[in-house]
Parts: structure tokens; sequence; C-alpha cells
């Protein structure tokens, strides 16, 4: 294994520790700005949106959404699928990228994963609320009853997913909070002597006090949930992927899936990350700490990716073709010429043309065009969920049951509802918690070396 | 009256009780209903005297005409199992013998009889419908007199007094056809009067028909045809598997004769539009509607010999010459049929049967029907006295002029009559124009009786007790006409005229009411052929042969037919059989018009004519339509059908008579979208519909037989355990050259399995719940396609790709090979859905309305009504399954194949569906099983359906591919 970026320092502007610690506190410490107050406020109207949305669709039924009797899924899967797959680049750099000992995920590791817990929030609300009855989604859980043997059924995929999700939920917040710590202490002793703050600081830092001791117990304890997520990165969008891939709906059913959603779920997530730090790194004035290098890192895992999931799309127009098979020949070629083609073509754009851009080395360290491309790669990501949920769905065996579908005001504003609470999350974490994880950082001062 | 409620209801001692005479007290108590304090002394000894009163008022033996639903069951009977009373169906004039399921005193089902000779068993979407519109909450329930709402009595002193003043005038009733009882009561009526008479009309009037018959036998009659006995059919402009006479006969007939074998009929159809028969038929020839009466003269004079006077386009001569060919093969064996209300086209149809020989055999002439007997002549002379001035006084009875007759100018007529008296089930047009509203029985809750063809009487009793304050349409007649008697004695007393020096053949009125009818062998001589042709002649050439560019068709659909069943909203809400739409009807036009015309599905047109008004209506494009012929649907645009029927789609009414005359079409800028089942019409190269032509199929059976590893495979290796096996495995087979697209399975099913009415919205956004739907598909080309039904439920596959998706398991297989809902345990993730490759499966996207406290009635409190958020979809009946395991198993004997039926199966005209334990070797589904017609759709995705198809069969020489015939 090569040493990353041997030739740039990760973290410029040759920092001391006090340095570090100064800026990457100083948010946590400050009344935030003006603008702050202007996005939160923005975040959370689209969070009440989303909650009158949610609010109507549980007070009336499913009927306020755009599905019909052969479309059952739209929106609401789409958008699970879309939150799951970007909550997958947090965990992937935290845990995978820790290790290969890719020291510049430190930079974007506390954010990533930050992003991946809010993200996998937001992918959780919609298997709930997608339910005709959630009073009662609670059943979907192994939960001993009174009914005799009534038990889940475990040949379902979506159980295996409310499996999957949730451990993927948990086995994340648990290593993002470890490795908080350290930097909680450090906020804890930077807080006023008797405030609140430093109380509640205290409970949550767990009396660490930077003892070689903690530090051991602390790698070790890392290191061993490090081990613990990396399976989780492929089996959760594995699993996502079995929704579709063991059904009978030509379309859906391809032994392909599994690799090909963890690929699209990290091309996502890691466009969803260049998105959000591009910006943070520019009004938090972290310019230093996430520099172009860490950019470029990114947007080659994003190139990769994407041609990847490129690469996965003609194999499965390619095994349409060649299998013979008239409803998935028919399909596939619905998708490309049929009543969404728009978005078959959007998704087409987005995923294939895009990364193509990051061949040029200019493109690769130019913040707002990677900005641009990467909000494209999201855009298509969507879209490829939409395209594969909904012309699979609206078009399958039987000709007579061939309907459209058009979505109704109610979804979109559940799906930008999800946005508001996603952005609200994020932007409360960044003025609340360190957003660097200032302990790891300092370890790769001068230029990586320990 | 012996009991009164308060001073009010004694005071009008006539006063019919209703059981509803006001919203039921459910819920909150009103405002100023105060709740009284009882003492524990006067709660006693009120209730003492309750009990006193009691023991003596239920002493009384005199037997009573009441069908009261119990509060206390009688001895013997065990509450929760249904009774099954013989009776007629109500739905229109054909009289059908129908068996009413009754629960606790409340009809909920309606089924044919199957010992009825004339439907065998069969009933049409009217039919199965007529509990929904027995329990409809927006009936009359009093009556009404100067548009207020009124007490008998008054009603009664009122009318009485004024016909009294009227005794010396001009009184005429207007009806539809009546049954026997009702002609004699509208006869007892009349005849207090100086000038009495009785007129009859049929919205869908034949009156041409009956006309025609007088012209060339001397007799106003309608044939009765017998399908069953008929080698060829051809049949121009008659629907009749859709709405033409009586559907559910001629469709079990029809049906009788379709079996592919030597034996099979042959149809042939010659219509400008588009119908349900035309759907079926083996060859199906487009005319104008202008030139469907030279047709058939074509016809006769290739037959007869001469020569036409009307002139046909070479293609039209050559069919009818090829046609008559067929005809004269089959000599005594054939059957032409006529549905136009034209008196010339009627003459021709009359004369072919004459010389082919079918009189006496196809079609009877000594017992005719009695179904059609409208007069339209005798309609225009009453019309024309009322709009002078000259009638006192009009009774309308069972009928709805005011909005049928509006072409007639009957409204206008209607208003110069003084004293105008409805005698309706609705608040109907006619109701509202009216002076007096003595508002009638809905025929489920009646005495009545029917005589659809001549010695065939039937006889129907009341189910329940009238719901609400209504009269018989009889006993107000008999009342006024100062001969008061109840309507069960004056139905008696017509069978025994009817009977009378007559051998019945059986014992007791009880057992005509046990068997619903019975069949008299009346003497009866047939008329003779006596035709003036020279009068025919002329005028047929003084008629101008009336070409246009487009040319109107008026018809009927066989859910709304004439538009009285408006308010119902499942007949609304049943798919059109050929273009799938609900709610609506439309102006059709061929696909090459609409593309001349650049109209596309659902552009609003405007139809024009001289001295009508306009209609407008969006267009439907109508593959194997004229293309000169402009299709519209009577029966919608009704101003007072209720909550469900007012102001769906445009009244073509006043333009009836006007049928065939020029019109002119004119684009709108508007559009509306449609509420259409089903968008897409082409199989897609799909084997889903199997077809082959009968001769090559009785060459080589074995030719129609699925090959291997293609459709209806046996099932693949499996790596699972297969489910475990019980004593039965129910499965279905479907037999498509039988099932001609009627939809009665549709609206029975959802009878059966209280399946909810979402409305004409719901239906646009493809959410109708049906667990019965008929997918038609088109084959061939575009402009003169064959069509194909193919009736489609939950396939009860073995390996049912829903119910391993289910995370809660709330669909699983039962071990009698039943795909089960667990309503209770769905939580509506509808994977079961998108994974079910047949999409049967039906979300309950809302709370689907149940709360009419008169219309829930008609609920079947065997089957779940679901909540919002769950899955359901075809049980295959499980609830009846259940009932006859329970009975065979009580009776302690084992279940025998064919006593239980499904709803679907049950109610089919066509026999087309038969249902049974695949177990059992000799079970009729057994043997179906193993014709060489037989596959399953989509089975070789090996989900193993229970549900099986035979192939159709078309009596052709060779097939057009239908579905491609192979995979792409």
């Amino acid at each position: 294994m090569h040493e990353a970026h041997p030739a740039s320092p990760l973290i410029e502007g040759n920092k001391t520790y006090r340095q570090v610690t100064d800026e990457v506190f100083r948010p946590t410490e400050s009344k935030p700005p003006r603008a702050w107050f202007i996005a939160i406020a923005i975040t959370l109207s689209m969070l009440s949106l989303g909650g009158w949305a949610i609010f109507n669709t549980l007070t009336k039924g499913i009927g306020t959404w755009g599905l019909n009797k052969t479309v059952g899924w739209a929106f609401d899967i789409t958008n699970f699928v879309f939150w799951v797959g970007i909550g997958h680049a947090g965990t992937l750099i935290s845990a995978i990228l820790f290790l290969f000992r890719q020291h510049w995920r430190t930079s974007i590791n506390r954010a990533a994963e930050a992003m991946t817990i809010f993200a996998v929030m937001c992918a959780g609300l919609f298997p709930i609320i997608h339910m005709g009855r959630p009073w009662v989604g609670h059943w979907a859980l192994p939960l001993p009853n009174t009914r005799g043997p009534l038990w889940v059924n475990f040949r379902s995929p979506l159980l295996w997913d409310v499996f999957a999700i949730s451990t993927y939920f948990i086995v994340s917040a648990v290593f993002w909070y470890i490795g908080l710590v350290p930097d909680l202490a450090t906020q804890r002793d930077r807080a006023p002597e008797g405030s609140t703050k430093k109380r509640i600081l205290s409970i949550l830092s767990l009396g660490w006090n930077g003892s070689n001791r903690r530090w051991t117990r602390y790698e070790t304890v890392y290191g061993l949930l490090a081990g613990l997520a990396t399976p989780l990165v492929v089996s959760v969008h594995t699993i996502v992927s079995w929704d579709f891939a063991t059904s009978v709906i030509p379309g859906w059913h391809a032994t392909l899936f599994p690799p090909y959603f963890v690929a699209g779920a990290v091309f996502s997530g890691f466009a969803m990350v260049l998105s959000l730090m591009i910006v943070a790194r520019k009004v938090m004035d972290f310019e230093e700490y996430i520099t172009k290098a860490h950019l470029e890192a990114m947007a080659k895992v994003l190139l990769l990716t994407g041609m990847i999931v490129s690469f996965a799309y003609a194999t499965e127009f390619f095994i349409a073709w060649y299998s013979g098979n008239p409803y998935e020949r028919y399909v596939f070629l619905n998708r490309a010429t049929g009543p969404f083609k728009w978005a078959f073509w959007a998704m087409f754009t987005c995923n294939v043309v895009t990364p193509h851009f990051l061949w040029s080395k200019k493109v690769r360290t130019t913040p707002w065009i990677l900005f641009i491309l990467s909000i494209f790669v999201n855009i298509g990501m969507w879209f490829e969920r939409f395209v594969i949920i909904v012309t699979s769905l609206h078009r399958d065996y039987l000709p007579s049951s061939w309907t459209n579908y058009t979505p109704t005001f109610n979804e979109a504003a559940t799906f930008i509802g999800t946005f508001g609470l996603f952005l609200t999350l994020f932007l409360l974490f960044c003025r609340v918690l360190p957003m660097i994880a200032a302990s790891e950082v300092k370890g790769v001062l001068k230029n990586g070396d320990h | 009256m012996r009991f009164w409620k308060s001073i009010h209801s004694k005071k009008t001692p006539n006063q019919r009780q209703d059981e509803f005479p006001e919203e039921l007290p459910v819920g909150e108590p009103k405002v100023g209903e105060a709740v009284r304090h009882l003492s524990r002394r006067d709660f006693f000894r009120w209730s003492g005297l309750g009990f006193a009163v009691s023991l003596a008022t239920g002493c009384d033996t005199k037997k009573s005409e009441k069908a009261l639903a119990l509060l206390q069951g009688q001895e013997g009977q065990v509450p929760g199992t249904d009774l099954w009373y013989s009776t007629t169906c109500p739905g229109c004039s054909a009289g059908c013998g129908a068996v009413a399921k009754v629960r606790d005193g409340r009809p909920i089902k309606l089924e044919g009889n199957p010992e009825d000779s004339l439907s065998h068993g069969g009933l049409c979407p009217v039919g199965q419908a007529q509990v929904r519109s027995l329990y409809d909450g927006g009936r009359l329930r009093t009556p009404i007199m100067a548009d207020h709402e009124a007490h008998w009595a008054d009603l009664d002193r009122d009318l009485v007094s004024r016909f009294a003043d009227t005794k010396g005038g001009n009184v005429r009733v207007l009806s539809g056809s009546l049954g026997p009882s009702q002609r004699r009561a509208v006869q007892a009526f009349l005849g207090g009067f100086k000038d009495g008479k009785h007129v009859t009309y049929d919205a869908l009037s034949q009156s041409a028909l009956a006309e025609a018959y007088e012209r060339t036998h001397g007799q106003r009659l309608v044939p009765a045809y017998q399908l069953a006995k008929a080698d060829l059919i051809v049949a121009v402009e008659a629907d009749f598997l859709g709405s033409w006479l009586n559907p559910a006969g001629f469709g079990r007939e029809y049906a009788s004769r379709r079996n592919a074998d030597a034996h099979m009929s042959r149809h042939i159809q010659v219509e400008s539009v588009m119908t349900l028969a035309g759907s079926n038929a083996d060859e199906r020839i487009r005319v104008a509607p202008s030139e469907a009466a030279a047709f058939l003269e074509h016809l006769c004079s290739a037959i007869e010999g001469g020569t036409p006077i009307r002139v046909l386009d070479a293609n039209g001569k050559k069919k009818a010459h090829e046609i008559a060919e067929a005809l004269k093969e089959h000599q005594g064996r054939c059957l032409v049929l006529c549905g136009m209300n034209d008196v010339h086209a009627q003459i021709f149809t009359a004369r072919l049967n004459k010389a082919l020989g079918n009189e006496g055999n196809t079609v009877e002439l000594a017992r005719p029907s009695l179904q059609k007997q409208g007069d339209d002549a005798a309609v225009r002379a009453l019309i024309a006295e009322m709009a002078a001035g000259q009638v006192d006084a009009l009774v309308v009875l069972g009928a709805n002029p005011a909005y049928e007759l509006s072409a007639f100018g009957f409204k206008e007529a209607y208003a110069k009559v003084k004293l105008r008296v409805a005698l309706s089930t609705m608040p109907d047009e006619t109701a509202f124009a009216s002076t007096h509203v003595a508002p009638d029985h809905h025929g489920l809750e009646a005495w009545r009786d029917a005589e659809p063809v001549k010695g065939r009487y039937r006889v129907s009793q009341p189910l329940l007790n009238p719901l609400f304050g209504t009269r018989d349409a009889s006993e107000s007649l008999l009342l006024w006409a100062g001969a008061p008697t109840t309507a069960q004695a004056w139905v008696k007393s017509t069978f025994a005229l009817f009977t009378s020096g007559k051998t019945v053949g059986f014992a007791s009125w009880d057992e005509l009411l046990q068997k619903g009818g019975v069949d008299l062998d009346l003497p009866a001589s047939a008329p003779i052929y006596k035709e003036d042709r020279s009068r025919t002649q002329s005028e047929w050439a003084a008629l101008k042969a009336e070409s246009a560019e487009y040319e109107l068709r008026l018809y009927a659909k066989g859910g709304i037919q004439e538009g009285r069943d408006a308010f119902n909203p499942w007949l609304q809400e049943l798919p059109d059989p050929i273009t799938k739409i609900t709610w609506d009807n439309y102006a059709q036009l061929s696909p090459a018009t609409a593309e001349r015309m650049k109209l596309a599905q659902g552009d609003v047109v405007r139809l024009k004519a001289k001295g009508l008004a306009d209609l407008v209506l969006p267009v439907v494009i109508q593959p194997g339509l004229h293309d000169k012929a402009v299709g519209v649907a009577l029966g919608y645009g009704r101003t007072h059908a209720g909550k469900h029927g007012t102001g769906v789609g445009g009244d073509a009414y006043p333009w009836l008579g006007a049928d065939r005359h020029a019109l002119e079409v004119s684009p709108t800028p508007q559009k509306v979208e449609l509420a259409c089942t089903q968008d897409h019409h082409n199989m897609e190269g799909r084997e889903l519909v199997r077809e082959f032509a009968l001769a090559g199929y009785l060459k080589d059976p074995a030719s129609a037989r699925p090959i291997d590893g293609g459709v209806g495979s046996p099932v693949q290796p499996s790596m699972y355990t297969p489910h475990p096996k019980g004593p039965h495995h129910w499965a279905m087979v479907i037999d498509l050259s039988k099932c001609s697209g009627c939809s009665s399975c549709v609206i029975a099913c959802q009878a059966e399995n209280n399946i909810p009415v979402v409305g004409k919205d719901e239906v646009r956004r493809k959410r109708e719940m049906h667990w019965m739907r008929i997918d038609r598909y088109y084959t061939g080309n575009e402009q003169d396609p064959q069509v194909v039904h193919q009736p489609l439920m939950c396939q009860q596959c073995d390996n049912a790709p829903c119910e391993n998706v289910c995370p809660v398991v709330a669909t699983v297989h039962s071990e009698e090979g039943l795909n089960q809902q667990v309503y209770n345990r769905c939580v509506g993730t509808r994977y079961c859905a998108n994974n079910c490759p047949y999409k049967t499966r039906r979300f309950n996207w809302f709370n689907y309305d149940h709360e009419d406290v008169v219309e829930r009635l008609v609920l079947n409190p065997d089957v779940t009504v679901r909540s919002r958020g769950v899955m359901e979809k075809c049980s295959f009946c499980i609830q009846r399954i259940q009932l006859s395991k329970a009975t065979a198993k009580n009776e302690g004997r084992e279940l025998k194949d064919g006593e239980l039926k499904t709803a679907c199966q049950q109610s089919c005209p066509g026999m087309a569906i038969v249902f049974g334990d695949l177990l059992d070797p000799n079970s009729d589904v057994a043997k179906a099983l193993s014709d060489p017609k037989r596959y399953q759709v989509l089975g070789e995705l090996g989900v193993a359906p229970a549900v099986n198809y035979l192939s159709k069969i078309r009596n052709v020489e060779s097939a057009a591919p239908a579905s491609g015939g192979h995979h792409a």
C-alpha cells in the first residue's frame, strides 16, 4: 500500500496543536453567524413541510401519494434507498479507510459519519411511513407476543432490511460516538467552569483524561469497531438490493444487484460528502484542514465508483438482451424509450457522463466545479433508484395492468422534509460538536507522519 | 294500526312503519334529547306493564304479511346462516329467475336460479347489482305532494278526490314493460275513467321489431329467439350478449354452443360500433350505421332473389353474398338477429328468418317474448295529446320518461298535464317533474310477477320488509281505484287467473314461491307470414339513403343499460366490457377517423346536429368502429340520479331517433382524463391469451397443448420443501371460448366480497378495488381487430411470489392450495402487490365509505370489511368453501363436486368458470385440467397458478395470430 499523497501535507498551514484545537473548537464556542440562522430557518421550514406531509399521510392514508394498483412503491422506497446510499460514505471513510491507514480520512471522517447517521435517520423514516398501517409497524420486529407462534417472516427481504438498517444505524452511531470521546473531553476542558455545557460534556466524555492507558483502550475499541463496521458497509446495501433482486419483477430480478448497489451507494455517498464538505470548508474556514488534496481523493473515488455503476448499467442491458427473456427485454427497452425515458436519461447523464470530467486534475481540484458535479451525481443517483423502482413496476408482465405514475405534492413534500431533517441536523452538528476530529488530525500533522 | 308512537303518527293512521324514519340513534344524543332518570320502582312498574302488554298482544295468531328482520330467532333457525328464497330479478324486463341469499332478514346477494328455464342460472351485472340498488340511501322514503314530503293518508285523500274530479276526463298510465299483475292493476285503475289508456314504452325500444312482425305476420310480437338451436348466428347491430333483450339467458344459450367441438356454432356480427356480442364473433363485419338496413336487404335479395334497392360498396356486397351462402347451408338451423329500432331492417330480418326456415326452430313466434311491449307510435300519440292539453291526468309507473323520452318532447308535454303522478322508487327526473309522487317498493321488497316469454310465469316475493315508507305501486293504483287490496293477494289472483283451467303441475302457491315460477304449456299457434311486400318496397324505396360523413350510433352498455340504475355505484364503476372505462360515456371514434381529425383519447368534442342541443363528450378511440360511426352510450347525463349518478356523462336521449342522422363533430380545446381501468390493449407478443382456429384444433387437438418449457409447463424443481397438502386442493379452469366478457362476475364478486366503490377520481388514479377483472386485448389490425376477454383474479399460486416477501407473514399458503391474505396481520408494505406478476392484489389507499346506515346493509357478514392500509385480493370465496365444508361435515358426508361454487363461477351466464377440488380425479376441474387447450398464464415463471385457462377457439378456418403465437 502506498502512502496517500506523499508529496503534499494532509493539513496545510503548518499548524501547531494549539492552533488546531482553537480552530476546530471555535465554532462550538462562538455565537453562530447570521448566515447560519438564515440557513437553519430554511431547513426548519423544509422540515415543517415534511412534517405536514407525513401528518397528512398518517391521517388520510397512502392514497395521498401517487401510487396505484400496479406501482406500489415509488418516491417512498426511492427516497429510502437514496438516503441509505448517502449513508454509505461515512462508514466507508471511517472504517475501511481507517483499516487501510488512509490518513487523509481524518479531516472528513467526523462529518462524514455524522452525515451517515443523519442520512440513515432519513432513510429509516420511509419504511415506517410507507406502511399502510404504520401504527402496527412494530410487527415487523421479532417481538414475543401473545398470538401463539406468530413470528416475522425470515424469508422476506423487508425483514432483512429491518435488521440491516437498524444494525447499521447502531454500529455507525456507536463508532461515531467512540471517535468523539477524546474531542468531547477537550471540549469539556475548554468549557467555562460550572457551566451546564461542562456538566453535560463531562458525562459524555466518559471521564476521559488523555492518559496512555485511555489511549490504548481507545485505539483498541476503535479498531475493533472499524472491523465490525466494515462488513456492514457492504452488507447494508447488498440487503437493500435484495428487496429487488429476490422478486420476480423483470428489471428487479438480477443477480448483479448487490455489487451494483454497493458501488452506487459509495458513489452517491461520496458525492454527498463532497457537496457538504465543499460548502462547510468554505463557510467554516476549514480550507486548511479539508484541503484540495482531500477533495481530489474523494473525486477519484467518485470517478472509480461512477465507472463501476456505468458498467453495471451496461451489464443490465446486455443481460436483458442476452437472456432472451421478452419481459426483461421489454423492461429495459421501456426504461430507455418509454414514458419515463426522461428519468432514465437524466440518470444516464448524471451518473455515466458526469464522472468523466474528473479525469482532469484541474476539475478535481477546483471546488466549485466539483460541487456542481457532486450535485449532479446526487441527482443522478436519486433518479437511478426511481428508474429501477418505477419503470420496472409500471410495465411488468400483463400489459392490461400497465399504468403510469405521477407523484403528488404530498410525496414531494415528504422528500423535501427529509432534506430539511438532514440539513437541520447537520447545521446543528456543525455548531455543537467539533466537525473535524481534532485528536486524529493532530496525529497526522507534519505530512502525515506519526 | 294498533301501536302508535306519538300523537302525530296517531293522527295519520295509514302511515307505514318506516324502518328508518329518521337517522338511526347512533352516536351522541341530539340536543334537547333529555335523558330521563327512572327510579327503580318506576322501572319495575313499567317493565311489568310492558311484559303484560307483550303477553297480551303477542298471542295474536293472524298471519303477518311482513317480512321482518327478526329481533329474536325462531326455534330451529340458526343466526348467521343463510336462507335462500327464489324470486325474479327486478333488474329489467327479461325477468330472469333468481334466488336471493337472505341473512338475518336482509337480502345480500342475488344469484341466477339454476332451475329457471330462461336464464338457467346466469344473471347479468345489472341483476347482480340489484341488492345495491335496494339499499340505496337516496331512495324515496315518503310520498311527495307539491314538492313537500307528505303522509300517505294526505296523498291518497288528495289523489282520490282529484281522480274523482277527472272521472270523465282523459287519464293515461305510462309505464315500462310490466308484469301481468301490474298490467292488471293498471287496467283496474283505468277502468274507473271514461277515457283511460295504458301506454307502454321501452327506453331501449324494440318497437320496430314488434311492428315488423305486425306487418309481416299480422301480429305485434317480439319473437323468442333460441340461440342454443342455432348453428349459425348472424347478428346485425344486435348486442345480444350485452344489452339486447335478455343478455343473461342469451349468454347461457350462446355459450352452450361455444364448446370447441363439431357442434360449435358460428357467429357473424355485422355492426357499426364494437359491442360485446361483436367482440365475441368469429367474424365481424363493419358497416356504417346507415348501411346496416341495406346490408340486410342485400342478404334478403341474395337468399330470396330480387334486386336490392339500396347500394352497398363492393366489399359489403361480397360479404352479404358470403353470409347468404353460409345461411343457406344452415337452413332451419341458423338465426338472423337485428337490434335496430328500424322497421324496414326488422322486416328484412323477419323475411330472412322466414325464408331460411328458422320460424318454429330458432325463431319462436307461437310463444313470443313479452319483454319489450313498448309501442313508439302510441307514445308519440300520447305525447301529442299531452302537448295539446287533452290529458287530464298521467300516472307514470316504473319508468322515467322525463329522462328517457326527451327526444319525444315528453317533459314539455308533461308540464301541460294538470295531475302528474309518479310511482317511482327513486327521486328521479320524472318524480321531480310530477305533482304527486307515490314511492314504490324496490322490486326485491315487493310482490310482483313477470311473464318474459308467453306462458313462462315468474313470481317475485318480498325478501324483506320495505325499508322506507314506500307502498307497492299496484296497491296504490288499486287503492285509488277504490278497490284496495294487498299486493300479495293481487299477485295470487293473477296467478289464479293465469292458471285457471290449466294443468300447473304442482300443488300449491307455496310451491310456486319455492320454485319462483312455472312454465305453462299454453296451446299456441304461430302467426303466418302474410306481408304486403309492395307496401314495404314502396316505403323503402321512398326513404332516402341518408349517408353522411359522421353518423351517430346510440347504444347501451352492459352495466348502465338504459340508465335506470345510474344511481348504483357498482354499475357506474363497472368497467365497460369493451372500452374498460368507468363512470362516463363518451363519443367513440374509429382510429382512422380520430387520426384524420387529429383527436386523441380524452379530447372533448362537440356533437352538433340540426335542432338538437349540442352534446359535449370526450373522445374514445375505439378499434373496430366503422369510420363513419360515432358511438355514444345512452343512460348517462342524468340530472336526478342520486349522489352517484347525477351528472355522470352526457345525456344522449334527446338524440334518440336521430340515430344515423348526420352530425357534425367539432373539436374543443378541452381535454379530460377518462376513468379507465386498462390503458394498454396490446398483448405485446406475449402469450397471455392463446387462440386457435376451430378447424385446425379439431384436426389435431394436441396442437393446442403448450410446448414444454413454455407456457403452462410443469413446476420446475424447487429447493424448498413443498407446502403441506390437505384433503383438498382448490383449482379453477376458465374457458376463454365461453367467456363473453359480460362482467357479471365482476359485480357478483363485488357483492359477495364487500368490495368498496372508490369513485371516478380514484379509478383515474388506477386504484379500483375489483378483485375480479376482465382483461381485454385487441389482436390483429387496429381498424378491424379481433377481441379477446380474459377474466383474471388472484391465481392462487402454489409458489406464490407474494408469500415470501411479506415481512409479517400476512399472506400465507393454506394446505388446500389457497393463498390467504390475513387482513388483521397486514401492515401494508405493498411488497406482495409489487411482486405479483398478475397484479391482482388491491390496496386500501383510504378508508372507503361504508358509513351510510342503509347502504352498509348490503355487506356480506361472512366477509371482513377491510380498513385502510391493508392489502386484499380474491380468496376463491373462502367463506363459501368453509361453509360448504362445514355443511358436509355436519351432514356426515364428503363434499360433493359442484356443490361449492365461487361467486364469479355462479354468476357466469356462459358457465366459463369451473371450480373444484384438484385432488378429486372425478371433479369437473380435474377433467378440465386434462383438456389439451389448458394453459397457465405466465406459467413459465414457475409460480404454479391454481387458475388455468382453456385457449380461446374461434370457429374459423385459420386463426389470425392472436398473441403473436410465440415468444418474441
